[in-house]
């Protein structure tokens, strides 16, 4: 009796024992920090991550995909094949929306809030800058897209979808805010961590009205005043090589340029550059062709050294580097810059404006000056003097010519170059021989399958569901 | 008054008399070889006292009276009666004689009686895993247990497989597979790189490392029911592994040498045309992906591979590629049975080159368990096993460096060994340009190698307190160290300047559980067993890696050999749970037994506010053979069973804040920007959206089943029906990325299960040298996707971002193909267009992934010392998308493409404008297969097969001298034939891992059918 009383009192005493070492265990539960990444870091880390997004995803699928409707470039094979056949579908370009809105969109914004609380007006300008540019390059491509219900995460997760004659004005509006914003001269704004201008003011106003200028003429169907009202304003602009905006890539791979990376670190050999272009510039003795260009490569068919493109929408497989040439040092070597607006752009604009307010001298020195301009930062001024003298180069004050060497300088923003040919629809493309939309040049990309499976509703009840390759002939709204 | 004083007093003395001739007496039940016979019943005879034994056969009882006489009996068993005299210790000797009750394991490695579960548990003896040698023991459960699926991401030495219990779909995008537990310890079964990715290498799963001729038996517990004491992990199953104790006959230690060898060979490759040569629009070019080339008829063209002229022959590069693989499997143990101790000590030896030169996977392993009675009470164990795991193994998936990704396309003019893979200049030679390499390329100029240490222990401790009340202690580790390396030369396809990275996986497991145990009868009829706990589990996760982007000189795979580096990578996770738990089941006279568990648990990765989850659950069962009295003969047993339980599950770690990611920036084609950029660091809003006040998931099962055996154990079948509900399912929710978000984290989902597993067992013929027995399983599961978030209807599972892709759809069962289907009318006549081209929708629904039902046939034959084994197993219903088949059409060297090839073709079909049947012919030439390529409808199958998973013949030998006691020797073959529709591949691979999503084939590694031969000495 007595023992088994002892072993009842051990029974108690461990339970007992268990139940303390339970409670003072609670503690060590509390280890859910991620020590992976942080909560909160300075708005000078952030600004890089959106500006290099920015500039990869416009020199990456925005500029492949429309470099192929433009026929800049040749693909002839895979994906870049399909873009140059017009076999785009909404899965096409789940990757470059993903990345303009919820990488690049995303973290301006965190730009923008965590500055108004720091209470730092200049980085707050430049996030606006960049975001109006960012969203006119998505209406640009898509037409409506969710603009004022957008970026709000978990609150709405099934952003409407704007029109795009509401967004326009509303871009034009936040570049202004953006311009009072960093002449504001509050706050320090940013230094180095902006890869564009490393935090140079001036040069961001430029940038600023330079990007108004570009959107106001995207107007020329709608409103065909606006630019040129903006433009008697006396806006200052980007007119020298040194305010030009972009983002230069580096050396390692892991920092290279995308075209870089698509063409030579994947291995792919997919995208090749269009004979368009190419047979265009050897025509005009266009000194860029080397710049522009690498010659082919092997010479399993006899044409190694020479500059030679594909034919728009043409199949030959070229994975074997023998037939076509592929983009050249000056835009596609690890270190080549991705160019957001330069001297040359605006000076091709202002040339249109002036042609259009039937100013033919004032068009002519501004389309002079912007061949210059594009020639100087080649690194090729010195052949700018015979080239101008070209006959089919020369100033002959008709949109076509001023249209057509505009074209061959935005070899530097195939993005831009669509919205130009929407426009006037220069240069006269070739129609590929296979192609998905019955013959008709693509003037808008259908929106894409993640929006598709995710938020239809709001598609629906706004531009409509994609009607298959039909949504390709669609024109935006600045397009009609 | 006084009558009643006297009463009273008489009862005292009566009491009095009894109090004082109690004692105690104990012993141990034990059968004619000395073998403990365990939870035998002794009672009282002529009283209603009565105590069980436990699983060693001890018992201790009260006996009070002159002179009592116990009773041992157990079913199977003679009855034996003993008087106890005057002794303190009676020990019983028992016959056996038919049925023996059934011991299994389950939770918490507590061996309990068969009959008093109110959950289904199917057990296997470790000889049904290890009688065909086989690297993964996962894959050897194949066609063994209702209700359990394997599916092998392809069949490469070491490549891992996944395992799902009841359908697997409890959680929409969280860890569906069981827990797999060794000897009482959880132990991980990652394999860190191969689920839902379409590209990486073929890394094994960790449970693999297992040795399966180390296995004693396995438990398979498949509901939540029977795995609540788990908790968390177990809710979806728990796979109990027991090694070998040591337990020998008496005295002489037992040693057995294994050895066997094998051969395997690819069992399915698809079937080539032989008439095209590589090309395009019937031109002979080398460089391209496609046999749209001339047709072969001798003539002489020119081949920059041949360096000149050749003439145009079919050669076979699968032939000239592909090889026999061999298996070497060679096992030593020595286990003995001493007085108070047994142990067991193996060392094993696992080789597998495979069908892919250069590749191959060996696992090197030694074991030591011991277990020792210290004294009556105090009893102690310790296991420890020591695994190396080393392997070159294949890249998978899109990988350009899959071997067979671009093996299965290299064009029959292409003269593969004759060509050889590298130029003069040390580039590559390649039938094809891009990221795909020469296969012979890939063998010779990259690899990835795993190397892995694992090192898996426990200790455990008993103490019998009192003759109710015992205690035990176990705690366990499990820790490994793989060590990865991953190395491309320059001038891959891919990665043309060379790559090489280190990668370091490390995973510790560390488990705590303290149990007390009390085994009591209330009175005669009543009894009842309380199993109480506390647990504690801490899983750590370190990950480092080291990239290298391009490398200086060629063939050296070093870091001082690389010119320029990704930032480094690292990545640690540390997750803890704390539960308490207890377990209680009455008895009511050993046939009616009702059981309640309960179970609270505490997890790290939840908010402090839902940190603490309680699930509950009851069972009951009747085995009404015994009750009823029912004739033997006819009905030896039948039980009845019935259960509800109530399990959850938690996060994974680190969902609950907001962060900040170091920044990247890609494209999906390209590796992109890593940053820091320029020297800059950059962080990016993490595209996540984490949820401060997740909550568990939660499951609610009942399961109902019946278990009878009829004419002396003859025919036996075992019945379970089970329905679940799986609630609040913690989702990565896909958001529009106009939201500013990828992926927002939500308790959402909602999906149910049911169905039934059926295990039929049949021995038609016994006569005293031949028999036939015959085990059947069956097993039939529905899902269905409830809910996933408000208005979204779909779930992405795994896959690539557009088509294919596998996805959870509402309404429909767990796992939905959906990618390019053909449009349709009405009347559901296929749309085509004014070319005669088919019509095509984006994300159309094509098929769901899970099988109608699953089942397996064994039939095994012994005459006198032959054994014949054999085992089929059959999966149908639920479709399958072949990537494989579509690419092989597109590239032209199918069979099917060279059918009809430049012919006229009118597409079956409705024209869409005119709405009259179509009549436009198209040819089919590439163009047509290009197009055929994005049409994903045309590949989707009916997942329906039949295996000869495996088949056995053995034979015995008795030699029984002085030193060698028998000799086994048997043939055993595995994976030998294959019955089904679904052309070019063999159904059962996967290319997307060991995730969620399943039901997609593209380029997987082929299956392989091994044949060998085993030889085991026992000593």
């Amino acid at each position: 009796m007595k023992l088994r009383r002892n072993k009842m009192k051990h029974t108690y005493l461990m339970a007992l024992g268990f139940v303390v070492i339970l409670a003072s265990c609670k503690k060590t539960l509390d280890i859910n920090n991620d020590p992976n990444s942080f909560t909160d870091v300075p708005v000078n880390t952030i600004l890089p991550a959106a500006e290099v997004n920015l500039a990869y995803a416009l020199g990456g699928d925005a500029s492949r995909i429309s470099g192929n409707i433009v026929q800049y470039y040749g693909g002839h094979r895979n994906q870049p094949l399909d873009y140059g056949q017009y076999n785009i579908t909404p899965a096409t370009t789940d990757n470059f929306w993903t990345n303009m809105y919820s990488v690049v969109l995303t973290n301006l914004k965190s730009v923008a809030e965590k500055s108004r609380v720091e209470g730092d007006s200049i980085y707050v300008g430049v996030s606006q800058i960049l975001t109006a540019y960012t969203f006119g390059t998505l209406t640009d491509i898509y037409g409506d897209i969710p603009f004022t219900e957008a970026l709000q995460t978990t609150t709405d997760v099934t952003p409407a979808y704007d029109k795009q004659e509401n967004i326009y004005p509303a871009i034009i509006g936040l570049i202004e805010k953006g311009i009072a914003n960093i002449k504001s001269g509050t706050g320090t704004g940013p230094a180095d961590d902006d890869v564009i201008y490393a935090g140079d003011i001036t040069n961001w106003e430029k940038f600023a009205n330079s990007l108004k200028l570009r959107y106001l003429n995207h107007l020329s169907k709608r409103q065909p005043t606006a630019a040129s009202d903006f433009l008697a304003q006396n806006p200052v602009l980007i007119t020298d090589n040194s305010e030009n905006a972009g983002v230069v890539f580096g050396e390692d791979a892991a920092n290279a340029n995308p075209i870089y990376q698509f063409d030579i670190l994947s291995g792919r050999k997919d995208n090749a550059v269009c004979n368009t272009l190419v047979d265009k510039m050897i025509a005009l003795t266009d000194p860029r062709v080397p710049v522009y260009f690498y010659p082919v490569k092997n010479d399993n068919n006899g044409f190694a050294g020479q500059y030679r493109g594909n034919d728009p929408g043409g199949d030959d497989d070229d994975s074997g580097e023998s037939l076509f040439s592929r983009e050249g040092d000056a835009y596609a070597s690890s270190t080549s810059p991705v160019m957001l607006m330069t001297a040359a752009e605006v000076q091709f604009i202002i040339a249109e404006i002036q042609f259009r307010n039937s100013n033919a001298a004032a068009a002519q020195t501004a389309y002079e000056a912007a061949i210059a301009n594009d020639f100087d930062a080649l690194g090729l001024s010195a052949d700018y003097a015979a080239y101008i003298a070209n006959a089919g180069v020369v100033f002959n004050n008709t949109l076509d010519r001023i249209m057509e060497q505009k074209w061959i300088t935005m070899f530097q923003a195939p993005f831009e170059s669509w919205v130009d040919w929407r426009r006037t629809g220069v240069p006269t493309l070739i129609i590929p021989v296979v192609n998905r939309t019955g013959g008709v040049v693509p003037r808008k990309l259908p929106y894409p399958q993640l929006e598709l499976n995710l938020n239809a509703q709001s598609i629906e009840a706004g531009p409509g569901l994609p009607d298959s390759f039909n949504e390709l002939k669609k024109h935006v709204w600045w397009d009609e | 008054m006084r009558k009643i004083s006297l009463l009273f007093s008489a009862f005292l003395l009566c009491g009095g008399l009894v109090f004082a001739q109690q004692r105690t007496v104990t012993g141990k039940v034990t059968d004619e070889k000395g073998d403990p016979v365990p939870f035998a019943s002794v009672k009282i005879k002529g009283s209603n006292k009565g105590v069980s034994a436990d699983v060693n056969g001890n018992f201790i009882i009260d006996v009070s009276g002159t002179d009592p006489i116990l009773i041992a009996s157990s079913q199977g068993f003679s009855t034996q009666e003993l008087p106890v005299g005057n002794s303190s210790a009676v020990n019983f000797n028992v016959k056996s004689q038919g049925q023996l009750q059934e011991v299994v394991v389950t939770a918490l490695g507590i061996k309990k009686e068969k009959k008093g579960l109110g959950y289904a548990v199917s057990d296997l003896k470790g000889s049904e895993i290890n009688r065909t040698p086989n690297q993964n023991l996962v894959t050897s459960l194949n066609g063994k247990v209702a209700g359990l699926q394997v599916v092998s991401s392809g069949g490469a030495p070491g490549q891992a497989a996944t395992v799902t219990i009841r359908g697997g779909a409890k959680s929409i995008t969280g860890n569906n597979q069981p827990l797999f537990v060794v000897d009482g310890i959880p132990i991980s079964n990652a394999n860190d790189g191969n689920s839902a990715t379409v590209t990486g290498a073929a890394t094994p799963n960790r449970a693999a490392d297992i040795n399966a001729d180390d296995i004693e038996s396995i438990s398979v517990l498949k509901g939540s029911a029977a795995s609540v004491l788990y908790g968390n992990r177990g809710s979806n199953g728990v796979i109990l592994i027991t090694t070998k104790s040591g337990k020998a006959r008496q005295g002489k230690p037992v040693v057995t040498v294994s050895s066997s060898t094998g051969f395997d060979n690819v069992l399915i490759l698809p079937d080539y045309q032989t008439t095209y040569a590589q090309g395009s629009n019937q031109n002979y070019a080398e460089g391209g992906s496609r046999s749209f080339g001339p047709e072969i008829t001798g003539q002489q063209v020119n081949s920059a591979a041949a360096g000149g002229p050749v003439t145009l022959s079919v050669h076979d590069p699968r032939k000239d590629f592909l090889k026999t693989g061999m298996t070497y499997n060679n096992n030593v143990s020595l286990s003995q049975t001493l007085d108070k101790t047994n142990f067991y000590f193996s060392a094993g030896n696992f080789k597998q080159t495979a069908i892919v030169p250069n590749q191959d996977y060996n696992r090197a392993s030694v074991r030591f368990n011991i277990t020792n009675q210290v004294s009556s009470r105090l009893s102690v164990g310790m296991n420890v096993n020591y695994t190396k795991t080393w392997g070159d193994v294949p890249y998978t998936g899109q990988d350009g460096n899959n071997p067979f990704f671009s093996l299965f396309h290299v064009p029959v003019s292409w003269d593969l060994n004759g060509y050889g893979y590298e130029k003069a200049d040390g580039s590559q030679k390649n039938f094809r340009g891009g990221s795909f390499d020469n296969p012979l390329w890939t063998v010779n100029k990259t690899f990835f190698n795993t190397n892995n240490d694992h090192i898996l222990g426990g200790a455990n401790i008993g103490y019998k307190a009192l003759s109710w009340l015992d205690f035990s202690y176990r705690l366990g580790i499990d820790q490994y160290t793989d060590n990865r390396k991953s190395f491309k030369d320059i001038f891959t396809g891919g990665n043309p300047e060379g790559f090489l990275a280190n990668d370091i996986v490390k995973r510790e497991e560390l488990t705590s559980i303290f149990l007390a145990n009390v085994n009591k009868r209330i009175n005669n009829d009543f009894g009842f067993t309380l199993t109480a706990g506390q647990d504690f589990n801490q899983q750590k996760l370190n990950n480092y890696n080291q990239t290298g982007t391009a490398l200086a000189l060629p063939g050296i795979a070093h870091m001082n050999n690389v010119k320029s580096f990704n930032p480094d990578y690292e990545y640690v996770s540390k997750r803890r749970t704390i539960g308490v738990f207890g377990d209680l089941k009455f008895d009511y006279n050993n046939y009616l037994y009702l059981g309640i568990t309960a179970r609270n648990e505490w997890s790290s990765t939840l908010p402090v506010s839902n940190r603490s989850y309680f699930y509950p659950g009851v069972n009951a069962s009747f085995v009404f053979s015994d009750a009823f009295n029912i004739n033997k003969s006819i009905l030896s047993f039948g039980k009845v069973r019935v259960g509800y339980a109530k399990t959850a599950r938690d996060a994974s770690v680190y969902q609950l804040q907001n962060v900040y990611l170091a920044a990247t920036a890609s494209d999906g084609f390209t590796s992109g920007v890593t940053f820091p950029f320029l020297g800059l660091p950059g962080y990016a809003v993490n595209t996540t959206v984490n949820n401060p006040a997740l909550k568990p998931e939660i499951t609610q099962e009942i399961e109902a089943g019946t278990e009878l055996r009829f004419l002396h154990d003859r025919i036996g079948i075992d019945f379970t029906y089970f329905t679940n509900r799986n609630t609040d399912g913690i989702i990565s929710l896909d958001v529009a990325p106009s939201t500013g978000a990828s992926n927002v984290i939500v308790n959402s989902g909602r999906t149910t299960s049911q169905g039934i597993e059926v295990a039929l067992n049949v021995t038609p013929i016994k006569t005293r040298d031949f028999s036939w027995e015959m085990f059947a399983t069956f097993s039939r599961v529905r899902t269905k996707v409830k809910e996933i978030y408000k208005d979204l209807d779909k779930k992405f599972l795994g896959g690539f971002s557009g088509n294919p892709a596998i996805y959870a759809v509402i309404g429909q069962r767990y796992g939905s193909i959906i990618a390019a289907g053909y449009e349709r009318d009405d009347a559901g006549n296929i749309l085509t267009d004014d070319d005669g081209y088919p019509l095509l929708v984006d994300g159309a629904t094509l098929g769901y992934v899970e099988p109608d039902w699953t089942g397996g046939l064994r039939n095994t034959f012994t005459y006198k010392k032959f054994r014949l084994d054999v085992l089929f197993d059959t999966r149908q219903g639920g479709y399958l998308f072949s990537g494989t088949s579509e690419l092989l059409d597109n590239y032209g060297v199918s069979k099917r493409s060279a059918e009809g090839r430049y012919e006229d073709y009118i597409f079956p079909g409705v024209n869409q404008t005119t709405g009259k049947a179509n009549d436009i012919p198209v040819v089919k030439d590439q163009n047509w297969w290009s197009y055929m390529a994005i049409s994903d409808e045309a590949y989707v199958y009916k997942n329906n097969w039949v295996k000869l998973r495996e088949a056995n013949l053995s034979y015995s030998i008795d030699i029984k001298n002085s030193l060698l006691h028998t000799v086994d020797v048997g043939v055993y073959g595995r994976n030998l034939f294959l019955w089904t529709k679904v052309p070019d591949i063999d159904p059962e691979s996967s290319s997307f891992g060991t995730g969620n999503g399943q039901g997609a084939s593209r380029m997987a590694y082929p299956t392989t059918r091994s044949i060998g031969i085993n030889l085991k000495f026992t000593f």
